[in-house]
């Protein structure tokens, strides 16, 4: 038996390598993938783009500009001539933000009155439209606090040094607000996302690839050569299976390393957790892969049906929507998902440096899900050989 | 797009050509399976990120340990509560408690307020107030972050009004009101860009990673040779199958436009006509690119991994769909250029949430002409090669 099961391990392993793009794929582009994807991911949002009509032209406008174009948050992009060119940058996506300042800002300042201004912004993206929104004010209250102070110099008639000497507490006042983050202090995206993207990128690759292994067989028509072989049907099943563990399992060494040497993440928690994680959520993926291709009947139909479980699968993981966000229902439901727990282990065992027994709920819910799918597959398997 | 080619290239013969569309509808037909879940997905999609996902953060729960319980520092906490991004869940009696609820995740926001809280107040110093977040997803906490320094500073700057006043100064204005108006989004939920988006999400799916897989099935299965002998042109044979695969994808943008309207009344702002002539040259451009890759690999497996790496993660990721593109280091940045989907996007904003006309989108649609030509001639001469 194990002759013929490592005659066919051969062959397979001959069909997957043979083919040098399929070394590319399978060697390279995850590695690329996870640098650029890991890029990506770091949403922070550290530039938005403004534009500005300034119509008063003088010292003190310049300076509210300046003000802006000073903080690392924002680039000027834009010094509109009219309304018209401000509406237009925003129009055409040059700039998310728009400032105008009416002409009477110098005036108003030096009256000591309250000048308006008007801020557009573009809301089409929500999420960086609240960030945008929340710096603006920022900006503009650090610009308020500034002139407040000179204002109350010069209305008392004083130097700053002549104020302090009278009022020593002056201006000191306030909140002094210490926000700390816990697990993820320096608030690096990198920690939080890279880990992700890798069991992201294992997802994809081997639910895809097996999704394609045995209907691709049947296409051919290589695969009643198959069947009249003497290899058992479970003998087949590993045959197909064995070479993707290994290849998931290669996969996820490899890129967990250049993950680790090129965005320096530290995997504060037990590799060999980690590798046990990784097989048995293998075994979900893989034995997927496998239903979805033994119910098919062409490769078209494979790779349709894998996506139609790749989406809410990636999607419905808390990978980037966190599920506390989603209705009570979905909530439950993402229960059935195995990369949810994958990635609460996965971000568990990088970023916390949690023991099993902290994550031994997940993993009783993703080796539960594996024996289901793998139970599922495997009998699938046998009625469609007979 | 077919009519302008039927026109120029002279090995094009219209009735060959519906030959072979005509073949690869019945291929279609028979693949049910595959034609029903073209349609089903996009129907998945638009629901999961219409009820199910929602990337807004708003209603923060949060939890607050007030050590002095006095006027003052209730006055603080009022600042939170008046605001629409907090929700005070719990009020914690001690650190563990805040803590716990923290780390369980029931609350994303602590607050702790010193006991000496109103003393410290009243002697004008800076009073050390203690923010507690949940931060392992860094964007969330960013958000939040900005939500809380804005309700700290401006109840910072009343403060030192009041307290200046108290000195006997009189008390001068605010020197900047700050109008702020959000247009397109106003109230900024994220479906109403991301469903749109999702347009071209499921053209790539149906343009590129279905036709991936036509041509390398036919030299798989050995049928390519077949093809070849038989009078055809290969240019017949690129847009012969390309049809039905264009005829399901514009199927799927009525269906995606049918379903936002419906459920959740988001409805184009620009032109319909703008919409659907994008959409359709889109949709060419992704249909030969898989074209191409499968001309180019020859084979189904990596025609399938080729078509997803190439086309259908960047189209996710690079597009600006989710992520904005001025936020990516500034390398991938000109990566995005390369990435049809980036120029797709673009349009759908421009139409679905700005009501643009084509003066700001004309530059999209002509460099996807251009993709689409040179992927055209690129498949020609490919295939070309190929035959001999």
């Amino acid at each position: 038996m194990f002759n013929r099961l490592t005659e066919l391990l051969r062959k397979e392993f001959i069909q997957l390598f043979r083919d040098p793009r399929m070394r590319m794929i399978i060697f390279v582009m995850p590695v690329i993938q996870l640098i650029i994807f890991g890029y990506v991911l770091i949403l922070d949002v550290n530039n938005v783009n403004f534009g500005v009509l300034d119509m008063d032209k003088t010292y003190e406008s310049r300076t509210l500009i300046d003000t802006f174009n000073g903080s690392p948050y924002f680039t000027l992009k834009l010094y509109a001539k009219n309304e018209k060119e401000l509406e237009e940058g925003i129009l055409s996506g040059n700039i998310s933000l728009g400032l105008k300042i009416n002409s009477g800002f110098q005036s108003d300042i030096k009256r000591s009155k309250t000048t308006t201004i008007q801020s557009f912004i573009d809301g089409s993206i929500s999420n960086l439209a609240a960030v945008s929104m929340a710096y603006t004010n920022q900006v503009i209250q650090n610009y308020n606090m500034q002139m407040m102070k000179s204002r109350y110099y010069r209305s008392i008639g004083l130097i700053q040094e002549d104020l302090r000497a009278r009022f020593p507490k002056l201006g000191s006042s306030g909140l002094d607000a210490r926000i700390r983050s816990i697990y993820n202090p320096d608030l690096d995206s990198r920690n939080f996302y890279v880990p992700c993207v890798i069991a992201l990128l294992i997802t994809v690759l081997t639910l895809l690839l097996t999704s394609m292994a045995i209907v691709r067989e049947k296409e051919i028509g290589t695969m009643e050569q198959l069947i009249v072989t003497p290899i058992k049907s479970y003998e087949l099943i590993l045959g197909k299976t064995i070479p993707f563990v290994l290849v998931g399992i290669f996969e996820t060494a490899l890129i967990s390393i250049v993950a680790v040497l090129w965005f320096k993440i530290t995997i504060h928690g037990s590799l060999l957790l980690l590798g046990l994680a990784v097989i048995i959520y293998l075994f979900c993926t893989l034995s997927l892969g496998l239903l979805i291709s033994i119910i098919s009947k062409t490769q078209q139909q494979a790779m349709m049906t894998s996506f139609l479980i790749l989406y809410p699968l990636m999607l419905m993981s808390g990978f980037m929507f966190p599920v506390e966000n989603m209705p009570e229902f979905f909530q439950y439901v993402t229960y059935l998902n195995p990369l949810r727990y994958f990635i609460v282990i996965i971000r568990g065992i990088f970023i916390k440096g949690l023991d099993f027994e902290s994550l031994f709920p997940q993993f009783l819910g993703l080796s539960i899900i594996a024996m289901i799918l793998f139970v599922l597959s495997v009998t699938k398997f046998t009625k469609k050989l007979g | 797009m077919g009519k302008g080619v039927v026109k120029t290239g002279k090995t094009m013969n219209l009735n060959k050509l519906k030959a072979v569309a005509k073949k690869e509808f019945i291929h279609i037909y028979r693949d049910f399976r595959s034609l029903y879940l073209a349609i089903i997905i996009p129907v998945i999609l638009v629901v999961l990120f219409g009820y199910v996902l929602k990337m807004d953060v708003n209603d923060i729960p949060m939890v607050v340990w007030d050590q002095q319980k006095s006027p003052a520092s209730r006055e603080l906490i009022d600042q939170f509560k008046g605001s629409k991004y907090f929700r005070i869940l719990h009020y914690a009696s001690n650190y563990s408690d805040l803590q716990t609820l923290i780390d369980n995740g029931t609350c994303i926001v602590g607050l702790v307020i010193p006991p000496n809280y109103s003393k410290i107040l009243k002697k004008n110093k800076p009073v050390p107030v203690q923010v507690l977040m949940e931060g392992s997803d860094p964007n969330k906490t960013n958000i939040v972050t900005g939500y809380i320094q804005s309700i700290i500073q401006k109840y910072s700057l009343n403060l030192t009004l009041k307290q200046v006043t108290s000195l006997g100064i009189k008390r001068e204005l605010l020197p900047v009101d700050n109008r702020m108006r959000i247009w397109f989004n106003a109230e900024l939920e994220s479906k109403n860009y991301i469903i749109p988006g999702l347009i071209s999400i499921v053209m790539i799916l149906v343009g590129t990673m279905l036709t991936a897989l036509v041509i390398a099935r036919e030299w798989e299965r050995g049928t390519m040779e077949t093809l070849l002998s038989i009078p055809v042109s290969s240019v017949e044979i690129i847009f012969g199958k390309i049809i039905p695969y264009f005829i399901i994808g514009i199927f799927d943008l009525f269906v995606v436009m049918v379903m936002s309207k419906i459920l959740f009344n988001i409805e184009i702002k620009g032109s319909y006509f703008l919409l659907i002539f994008s959409a359709s040259l889109y949709l060419y451009v992704a249909l030969i690119l898989g074209m191409f890759i499968s001309i180019f690999t020859k084979a189904t497996l990596p025609a399938n991994q080729l078509a997803l790496i190439t086309t259908f993660l960047p189209s996710f990721l690079l597009s600006g769909f989710v992520f904005p593109i001025e936020n990516l280091p500034v390398i991938l940045q000109y990566v995005t250029l390369i990435i049809p989907a980036r120029y797709f996007i673009h349009i759908l904003t421009a139409l679905f949430l700005k009501g643009t006309d084509i003066t700001y989108v004309w530059n999209d649609l002509v460099i996807l002409a251009v993709f689409g030509f040179i992927l055209t001639i690129l498949c020609i001469k490919k295939s070309h090669g190929k035959i001999k």
